[in-house]
């Protein structure tokens, strides 16, 4: 099944709008101001994926860690939203956010992490490759750590498609 | 070393999230105090683009010059950013991650998978 429905989403990087749509059975993603204008072709667009772990101050004198975060980037090309659809694309992103989260924290950390959301941003010339995703997570271990801004990051790319 | 960032080459650029859904009269009354604030501080705002979203709305503000990530931290909070949003931005400041975790969620969910 392809997906031929043209839409529109808010390019979260500049507030401009990023418009889908196929014209003779070719996917186009094109970038549009605030008048709705067509400023330029786009080559990819940009999911990112965040993955959140917080506790209250009072759970975080037991508990560790205090605060986590991770974000998931990755490019999908008009082609890729036409085959995969825009859902499937998030749902993967947000895949490889979770096992990255997981990864450092432990499978325990799910039941006390959250889905963020997704932010859209708009990628004219993709200098990295496209098959890849770029992982990062921040954390504090413990609430002296938070408070102190002593904090530690990890990064990673990592192989990705969007096949099925 | 892998180097992109979420706001590669947009360093000029606020993001603004207001919990409250205002009308035109009182959107333009909103841009010009930030304008007054933007001067005072030493900066000209040359666009603004906004958003109504569920909640409230997103402001993209844009400025006439590319500033630090500390800056804009310092700059989002002054222009009326969610204060809860503030406080998470500084702390991903001090971790050296507020370019990538600087988001206004264009989806939005909070869902457990546990």
């Amino acid at each position: 099944m392809l997906y031929t429905l043209s839409f529109t989403i808010v390019d979260d990087d500049t507030g401009n709008y990023i418009t889908y749509f196929t014209r003779r059975g070719r996917p186009y993603l094109y970038m549009r101001d605030k008048l709705k204008r067509f400023m330029r072709k786009l080559d990819f667009i940009e999911v990112r994926a965040y993955v959140e772990t917080r506790y209250s101050r009072e759970e975080a004198k037991r508990r560790n860690p205090i605060f986590a975060a991770t974000v998931a980037m990755a490019l999908a090309k008009p082609g890729d939203v036409m085959k995969y659809g825009m859902e499937h694309i998030r749902a993967k992103v947000m895949e490889r956010a979770w096992d990255f989260h997981e990864y450092l924290f432990g499978r325990r950390i799910r039941s006390i992490s959250y889905e963020k959301g997704w932010e859209h941003g708009s990628e004219r010339k993709g200098d990295e490759k496209q098959e890849e995703v770029y992982l990062h997570s921040i954390w504090c271990r413990t609430l002296a750590d938070l408070e102190a801004g002593v904090g530690r990051e990890e990064s990673d790319v990592q192989p990705f498609s969007y096949e099925w | 070393m892998y180097s992109r960032s979420a706001m590669s080459g947009r360093s000029h650029i606020l993001k603004i999230d207001v919990d409250i859904k205002m009308d035109d009269a009182l959107v333009d009354l909103w841009i010009a105090t930030r304008k007054r604030i933007a001067e005072f501080l030493g900066f000209r705002i040359v666009d603004v683009r906004y958003r109504y979203t569920r909640h409230g709305m997103h402001f993209w503000i844009y400025l006439d010059k590319h500033l630090d990530a500390h800056t804009r931290a310092m700059l989002q909070f002054m222009m009326g950013d969610d204060h809860r949003r503030c406080f998470h931005n500084f702390i991903r400041l001090r971790l050296n991650a507020f370019d990538q975790f600087n988001a206004l969620f264009g989806v939005k969910v909070y869902e457990h998978r546990g």
